[in-house]
């Protein structure tokens, strides 16, 4: 491998996939984030997670470091080139701001994941898992439907009746709706660390090819629709319209 | 509805809540706490059945409650039912926008700082807490099998939620983050919108209530002894808790 380029982000992450720089609401959480702030990178596809520091992608390397989890990479990255997307924040706008975070990232999210496992969804999920050998491939695809079934009911969110989940998300999603109303970015004019998470999220939700009634449900709201493709079409010119 | 429910629990208009068992008036459960006192503060006639063993419950969670025939599970679930039902509109003063910003910390509180709350309660010094709870749940099985399975649930619920793949220091950064937007939006009102209680002041109260009160040391519970403010609530709606005499 060349030289790493000094101040130079490198992100470890899926492969581009379904016309998406990647098809992770975390990758492309730190890659709009990236973009946003104007960051040079260079994008590093890794089909297989398990390869990576912590067994999660994504991850980064920066002069030298490697950062694992979005969190940490984002305090990093704010940190080491002076720039915060959510220093224009009030005290009040923040609590706000972090509240949001967690119902998209700690709750939307394992909706979103335990639809990729129902008998709707997997066909769907089982197209984007790395090919494997013929004998073994099925085998090994019915374990990792299996372990994300069991991380969502030790998460917790599976274990309510599949209506209650479904309805869960819809609240999530209105709420989210309801908040952005007709604004350009989530608090205002100026984007946020928020823009990332909502955005990287509801990409994957509206495009990955999984059907799911999430996915129906957040389809039809306009003011949802429109703010991803005005932020697409801002941030991913060489990606919108996808392909 | 089920007959053999309605049999059981003949009481119309009348909740039956199946919850885990409390220490000095402190509930195990912080979603237990969470459904007891909109009960109490709505005036809703209940009784507590308490449960040591949650796979009783039809999803094998707690708390569930019994109303008219029907189990219930969820607590969130249960909130609205009953505020539907019985019409008190806990949030009816509150807008679209106060509504959303009460369901995001109320995911905060429920999905986040939950599993920071748990983390807490597998290290060694949280477990010397748990062992108080012993003489509650049923003997030797209480401390030879639902104690362990709850420790080791607890690890594998934080695993499979990502909170332990953190640091340490990041995991205390986080959960303290989570408590500062508690107390952002609590200002210096009286409840988290207003001068009335709404139901996301039941989520924040319930967990607030389990970190500060359970005899569980934790970080936590010694960060928010420094915040006066956010104590004063927690007291203020503990004062709705009374000890099990309904």
């Amino acid at each position: 491998m060349t030289t790493p380029k000094k101040d130079h982000v490198y992100l470890y992450q899926f492969p581009k996939d379904c016309g998406l720089p990647s098809p992770s609401p975390f990758c492309l959480k730190v890659e709009i984030l990236l973009r946003l702030l104007k960051l040079p990178y260079n994008p590093v596809e890794l089909s297989d997670p398990r390869k990576a520091p912590k067994g999660k992608l994504p991850y980064i390397e920066l002069n030298g470091e490697t950062l694992s989890d979005s969190t940490v990479i984002f305090e990093r990255l704010q940190q080491h080139f002076g720039k915060n997307l959510d220093d224009s924040l009030t005290t009040a706008q923040k609590a706000v701001r972090l509240s949001f975070q967690r119902l998209i990232e700690d709750h939307l999210y394992w909706i979103m994941k335990y639809s990729w496992t129902t008998d709707e969804g997997w066909p769907g999920w089982q197209v984007f898992l790395p090919k494997f050998p013929m004998m073994v491939g099925g085998f090994v695809k019915s374990m990792i439907r299996k372990e994300a079934i069991s991380s969502c009911e030790l998460q917790g969110i599976a274990k309510a009746p599949i209506n209650v989940i479904w309805e869960k998300g819809k609240k999530d999603l209105d709420a989210l709706s309801n908040y952005l109303g007709q604004k350009k970015y989530f608090f205002g004019d100026n984007p946020s660390s928020l823009d990332c998470s909502l955005l990287g999220l509801l990409l994957c939700i509206l495009y990955l090819p999984i059907p799911s009634p999430i996915k129906d449900y957040a389809s039809g709201i306009e003011n949802l629709n429109n703010y991803v493709s005005s932020m697409m079409n801002d941030l991913f010119p060489d990606f919108w319209p996808l392909k | 509805m089920s007959d053999k429910l309605t049999k059981q629990y003949p009481k119309k208009d009348y909740v039956y809540l199946f919850q885990f068992p409390s220490y000095q008036n402190v509930n195990m459960s912080p979603f237990c706490t969470k459904v007891e006192l909109y009960l109490r503060l709505t005036k809703t006639p209940f009784e507590i059945v308490e449960t040591s063993d949650p796979r009783k419950s039809p999803t094998t969670k707690l708390p569930y409650i019994v109303f008219d025939g029907q189990s219930v599970c969820d607590s969130s679930k249960i909130l609205d039912l009953l505020d539907n039902y019985f019409k008190h509109n806990l949030d009816e003063g509150l807008d679209n926008i106060q509504k959303a910003e009460g369901l995001a910390l109320q995911r905060l509180i429920e999905e986040h700082l939950y599993f920071c709350m748990k983390y807490y309660w597998t290290t060694d010094a949280g477990w010397e807490g748990w062992k108080l709870f012993i003489p509650k749940l049923p003997p030797l099985i209480g401390k030879y099998f639902i104690l362990p399975s709850i420790k080791q649930g607890s690890k594998q619920q934080c695993h499979a939620h990502g909170i332990s793949r953190l640091s340490d220091e990041k995991i205390l950064q986080q959960a303290k983050l989570d408590i500062d937007a508690i107390q952002e939006y609590l200002g210096d009102k009286k409840y988290l919108f207003g001068d009335k209680p709404s139901t996301f002041d039941c989520s924040a109260f319930a967990m607030l209530h389990s970190i500060y009160d359970l005899p569980i040391p934790s970080p936590l519970k010694d960060y928010i002894d420094t915040l006066p403010k956010l104590k004063d609530y927690v007291e203020r709606l503990g004062t709705f808790l009374n000890p099990k005499s309904d």
